[in-house]
């Protein structure tokens, strides 16, 4: 092979490999250098890009190997993962938003209660110790924060009331979960934009009120026609979202329960999620049906 | 059974094949018909290899990467002949001579129905 050819031969399965990371890491590991040396072998000499009729299969290959992925557990180990990685995105936001107010408040002076940075650092070290599966120390670190909420915040206000229901109904449902299925680091990525619109809307947006629920909302508004988009691959993104949002909303719901202004929306992500359910029980695995790889 | 599993299975009734050789030889025997993308093939190899219709039967390295050959197993061979028996028995319907009596089999069931 000539230096140009050798040249280009290198770049083909460079950038076959780059196309070949749209599959999971699990499948490429064992089936990556088979698919590489079969993409260069179909792709005419002088081209230095897979064919588009490939690079299109592959995408579509991507996705139905990674809508396999979910195939290997049952519903019930699906949906603990899905609930998992909701509560987790809930806790890192609320954590988030205490940091974030912290700092600002750190930067302009204001008063501020060094619990709330306690309770904060102890919510992340929950979370950590959670996603680490250590369930003892998790709920030492847990149940402080939970104390701390519930002792040092006042007066009562029926939203610090439903703040505190939701964050110990969070913290019992991470408890029942631990040393069971665990989310990998691909949610992480869920976790990520959630606590960064948390941390962008207390740190830099100037003042308070329009400009924080515009940004609450883009990501929110982001994050859910994402989940939709990935129904028919993974319902469980789907369902993370809505537990998300049912925690986060549950505080200003039982704040205005008398009004019931938030109940439309929780019927709402009700709705949602028993279609999701639905999708995400169909992409599990049956004990009647065979699994696939 | 729908027509690239079935050329592909139909590839490898002479024997066992790579990845690239049965893209070839499915695209050959379907008269250009079947051109089989890379992600297509191997979604439907793991699938066959799942259903026990095909099976790895050699791994080698070629210019430092792996190429797995792939095989009918026996219940493959039997499902590409039961799908090949059935297309057959379609198509007489329509053009051999065979088709008569079959028409009117489906006729009487239909009056009795």
């Amino acid at each position: 092979m000539s230096a140009s050819g050798e040249g280009r031969f290198t770049t083909l399965e460079r950038r076959c490999r780059l196309l070949l990371r749209a599959y999971p890491a699990a499948y490429r590991a064992e089936r990556g250098e088979e698919i590489v040396g079969t993409l260069v072998e179909a792709t005419p000499g002088d081209r230095a890009w897979p064919l588009p009729r490939d690079i299109r299969g592959l995408a579509i290959g991507s996705l139905r190997a990674r809508a396999q992925l979910n195939r290997c557990n049952t519903t019930a180990a699906n949906l603990r993962v899905a609930v998992f990685a909701g509560v987790a995105a809930y806790l890192a936001y609320e954590a988030a938003g205490i940091l974030g107010g912290l700092a600002r408040a750190a930067e302009h002076g204001w008063p501020f209660t060094w619990h709330s940075l306690v309770v904060a650092t102890l919510n992340v070290v929950t979370l950590v110790l959670a996603w680490l599966s250590h369930r003892r120390t998790m709920v030492l670190a847990g149940a402080l924060p939970a104390a701390a909420s519930l002792a040092l915040v006042g007066p009562w206000h029926p939203y610090e009331v439903g703040y505190a229901v939701t964050y110990l109904a969070c913290l019992a449902v991470l408890i029942a979960l631990v040393g069971q299925e665990r989310p990998d680091r691909r949610w992480l990525w869920l976790i990520g934009p959630i606590v960064l619109a948390e941390l962008l809307v207390a740190r830099v947006v100037p003042g308070t009120g329009a400009e924080a629920d515009v940004i609450g909302v883009v990501t929110l508004c982001l994050l859910t026609l994402v989940s939709i988009a990935w129904l028919a691959v993974d319902a469980r993104l789907a369902i993370a979202v809505i537990v998300f949002v049912l925690a986060e909303s549950l505080p200003l719901a039982m704040a205005n329960l008398v009004t019931g202004i938030e109940l439309p929306f929780l019927g709402i992500c009700a709705a949602v999620a028993a279609p999701a359910v639905w999708l995400l029980r169909r992409q599990s695995a049956h004990p009647g049906r065979p699994t696939q790889t | 059974m729908r027509e690239p599993t079935y050329f592909i299975l139909a590839a490898l009734l002479a024997g066992p094949l790579h990845g690239y050789a049965i893209i070839k030889h499915a695209e050959a025997m379907s008269g250009g018909r079947v051109r089989l993308t890379t992600g297509t093939l191997y979604t439907a190899l793991d699938r066959l290899t799942a259903e026990g219709h095909i099976r790895l039967v050699s791994e080698e390295l070629v210019a430092g990467r792996i190429r797995r050959s792939y095989g009918l197993t026996d219940k493959g061979s039997a499902a590409l002949r039961a799908e090949a028996q059935r297309m057959a028995e379609a198509a007489r319907l329509v053009t051999g001579e065979e088709s008569v009596p079959r028409r009117s089999q489906v006729g009487r069931k239909a009056r009795t129905a």
